[in-house]
């Protein structure tokens, strides 16, 4: 009995073994020459539209490195691409006003990962949300993280390629942020060809930190989110901050859920025109609108100013980058401000740390370094100290002249001199009008923004 | 129970024959089945990403004479993976290469007599990333060697000719010669008598500054982590100097002089002493005037800036 079950057994091995079935042809092609038809078929969507494609990337509101998951502010990234059949790929993007115009070429590929994979495999602009380096991210996370974007997206739709239409989902595989890739028509591409990312410029053509819009229902104003990457709305009916995640288009700015102001759910600002100061746009793509520079918040918090000031004592205020002026972020580049043997971690305002004897304590207005055996303020003695004072709901700095040896070097001296006018450039007026303090979406952070042009903003946390 | 014997064995018999046709047919079936091995499987080179002119400099300058393939379009998992890295610009990657060969590949030829040394030894694939790797202590990782196989250089997309940042490729060339100084003691050890030069070795090394290491005997921070980390960090700065602050770079002979304590202080002389025993590796090891390629890797870098 038993011998019969071991020939048994050695019978169907040896058929199993030999089992034609077994291998894993399907219509008479193996794995590998499927991989590669289904592959190209990817490869093939993408580059067949004849008009390109346009893709906009949602984050999932975390960032990814070395394993630690931090929390992100959501962020949204709209690009133009034409793909074609030699794996480069061309874009525009509404990163910034130079990558909202110029084209750049890079490289893609589709990959057989777990899920098959769009990957942008040489640097592009969808990196640059991505760069780990926040100097070039701009990323409020600090070094290691970008915005939480992707640059390898897996398809998502779980359909095969064949059957993909005109939108095709995507999943990032890092950080989960999610992407929609829509074919763009004719005319789409005729815009995005000749006038880029046109809301993205248009909107910000208007420097100011308050953006006041007029003709709906009440005026509001669209203040910067945390990185820039969304915008706070506020109006005096509805005191309460709304952030919201907004997509620039050729012509519009679509807001990523509709936001309500006095009754009225305004979803998007659309065929944006610049009249040379203010810019015209029709609400709901309706109601004509006007969209205009403001030197003042439209609902200032009461008594913010004062209470900024008194929760530094002790818990010092940091700012990574230094003022954003006129349009540019980090304008006098401190982030890359030098001192021998230390490494710059942040800009620091510490009220009432600087004992001037006599009973007076003034406040270090300064760039602070780590790595230093020293006091660690290699320019504070020199113009890194301030006397302040809180005048009509506004922080007012008259920085001091230590006369200590260091000398300070131009972007630091720029900086101060925003610090002492509460302006960002001549005339500067025979008092300075100081700085209005406004609180940021996630009620923690601060920005300090010029109350005598409204030009210049640095962002203000607790470490 | 009898007739039951006897068929068993008739089944016995009957079966083995079955079983030897069996056996013969299924070989022949099996031998029916062809292996394709024309083309290569997908992910393993049997899927193309284009051939560009980055692709062409690479197989000419690198591939033929040193048998190194190099990975500059990013493929998913290539590096750590839950880091927030990204892939290099193309642009940067041919001036990166060609700086890298001028100045860290070019001296050792000219030091061996030819290609042969590096061919044998440099790891067989390069893999470039445009950004650093952040590590949660606040270190970044410009530049990894994976057993000796492997290489990582990070930062490509930051490199430039010019003197004024010529840190960027001096961070570049000190990462190429780090690996390759553990690729050289991976083949061959260095004596066990260099840990004991300076054996106070950390894993806290990054909250060290240079300046402060350099006065303990150690070349660098980096040097204070392990006695291989010492041994190739010496290397590295003796070849091509090193970190002074964060854009600043000197040469060995400039940080022995400033920041050691200088002649005849403790920090000086165990460097001095760790140089020594370096120098004598080289020659052992390897058969190389390590002075004469010091001097060689000197020359050719004060030639490659603009």
């Amino acid at each position: 009995m038993k011998k019969i079950l071991i020939y048994l057994l050695c019978i169907s091995a040896v058929l199993a073994g030999c089992d034609r079935k077994s291998d894993l042809n399907i219509d008479g092609k193996s794995t590998d020459q499927r991989l590669s038809e289904a592959l190209a078929t990817y490869q093939n969507k993408l580059a067949d539209a004849p008009y390109g494609w346009i893709l906009t990337e949602t984050t999932a509101g975390s960032a990814m490195n070395g394993g630690v998951s931090v929390t992100a502010p959501r962020a949204v990234f709209s690009y133009y691409m034409k793909f074609d059949k030699n794996f480069k790929v061309s874009m525009i993007s509404d990163f910034s006003p130079p990558t909202s115009t110029t084209f750049n070429t890079s490289s893609y590929s589709i990959k057989a990962t777990q899920r098959p994979t769009l990957v942008f495999d040489t640097y592009s602009y969808v990196h640059l949300p991505c760069d780990p380096d926040p100097s070039v991210s701009n990323s409020p996370l600090g070094g290691g993280f970008g915005w939480g974007t992707d640059f390898e997206f897996a398809f998502a739709d779980n359909i095969s390629a064949a059957e993909l239409g005109d939108t095709i989902h995507l999943s990032g595989n890092l950080n989960n942020a999610k992407a929609i890739l829509v074919k763009a028509t004719q005319e789409e591409q005729t815009i995005f060809t000749t006038t880029g990312f046109g809301a993205y410029n248009t909107f910000n053509k208007i420097l100011t930190y308050f953006k006041r819009v007029t003709g709906g229902a009440e005026a509001f104003e669209m203040t910067p989110g945390i990185g820039g990457r969304s915008v706070n709305i506020k109006s005096p009916s509805n005191r309460q901050l709304v952030n919201v995640a907004c997509q620039f288009t050729a012509r519009s700015i679509r807001f990523e859920t509709p936001v309500t102001i006095a009754g009225q759910s305004i979803s998007s600002l659309d065929d944006l025109v610049w009249n040379g100061g203010t810019i015209s746009a029709k609400i709901n793509g309706t109601a004509a609108a006007n969209i205009a520079p403001a030197l003042s918040p439209i609902a200032p918090e009461p008594g913010i100013a004062l209470a900024f000031y008194n929760e530094g004592f002790d818990n010092p205020w940091l700012a990574g980058p230094g003022f954003h002026v006129n349009g540019v972020d980090d304008a006098y580049n401190i982030l890359k401000l030098t001192y021998p043997g230390g490494n710059y971690l942040a800009f620091v305002f510490y009220p009432g740390l600087v004992n001037g004897g006599g009973g007076r304590f003034f406040d270090v207005l300064s760039p602070f370094f780590t790595g230093l055996t020293d006091t660690g303020y290699p320019y504070l003695f020199s113009g890194g100290v301030a006397f302040t004072r809180v005048a009509s709901g506004r922080l007012v700095f008259v920085m001091l002249d230590g006369g200590d040896g260091v000398v300070n070097p131009p972007g630091l001296l720029a900086t101060n001199t925003i610090f002492d006018t509460g302006k960002v450039a001549p005339p500067y007026g025979s008092s300075s009008q100081g700085f209005y303090i406004v609180r940021k979406e996630n009620g923690t952070s601060y920005d300090m923004v010029t109350a005598g042009d409204a030009l210049g903003w640095m962002t203000w946390a607790h470490p | 129970m009898y007739t039951f014997k006897h068929a068993t064995m008739k089944l016995t018999i009957f079966s083995k024959a079955l079983l030897i046709l069996l056996l013969a047919g299924g070989w022949s079936a099996c031998k029916d089945e062809k292996l394709n091995i024309t083309t290569p499987p997908v992910g393993l080179g049997g899927d193309s990403t284009g051939t560009t002119p980055t692709d062409v400099f690479i197989h000419d300058n690198l591939t033929v004479p040193y048998n190194i393939a190099v990975y500059y379009k990013w493929q998913p998992g290539m590096l750590d993976f839950p880091y927030d890295i990204v892939p290099p610009l193309e642009a940067q990657v041919k001036p990166a290469l060609e700086a890298l060969i001028a100045v860290t590949f070019k001296p050792y030829n000219d030091q061996t007599g030819s290609t042969a040394f590096l061919r044998k030894y440099l790891p067989k694939t390069l893999k470039l990333a445009g950004t650093a790797q952040y590590e949660s202590n606040g270190t970044i990782i410009l530049g990894q060697a994976e057993g000796g196989t492997a290489m990582l250089l990070y930062e490509i997309n930051k490199f430039t000719r010019q003197a004024k940042d010529s840190a960027i490729l001096k961070d570049m060339g000190h990462t190429m010669h780090h690996e390759f100084g553990h690729i050289l003691h991976q083949n061959i050890m260095y004596p066990v008598t260099f840990r004991s030069i300076t054996p106070a070795y950390t894993g806290n090394w990054f909250n060290v500054t240079d300046q402060d290491a350099r006065m303990e005997g150690f070349i660098s921070a980096y040097a204070e982590s392990d006695p291989s980390e010492d041994f190739v960090e010496m290397i590295a700065t003796m070849l091509i100097g090193g970190r002074n602050g964060l854009s600043g770079y000197d040469d060995y002979e400039k940080i022995m002089a400033e920041q050691t304590g200088g002649p005849g202080s403790e920090s000086y002389n165990l460097l001095r002493a760790k140089e020594a025993a370096v120098v004598d590796y080289f020659a052992s090891a390897w058969k190389i005037d390590f002075y004469a390629l010091q001097r060689k890797c000197r020359l050719e870098l004060t030639g490659y800036f603009q």
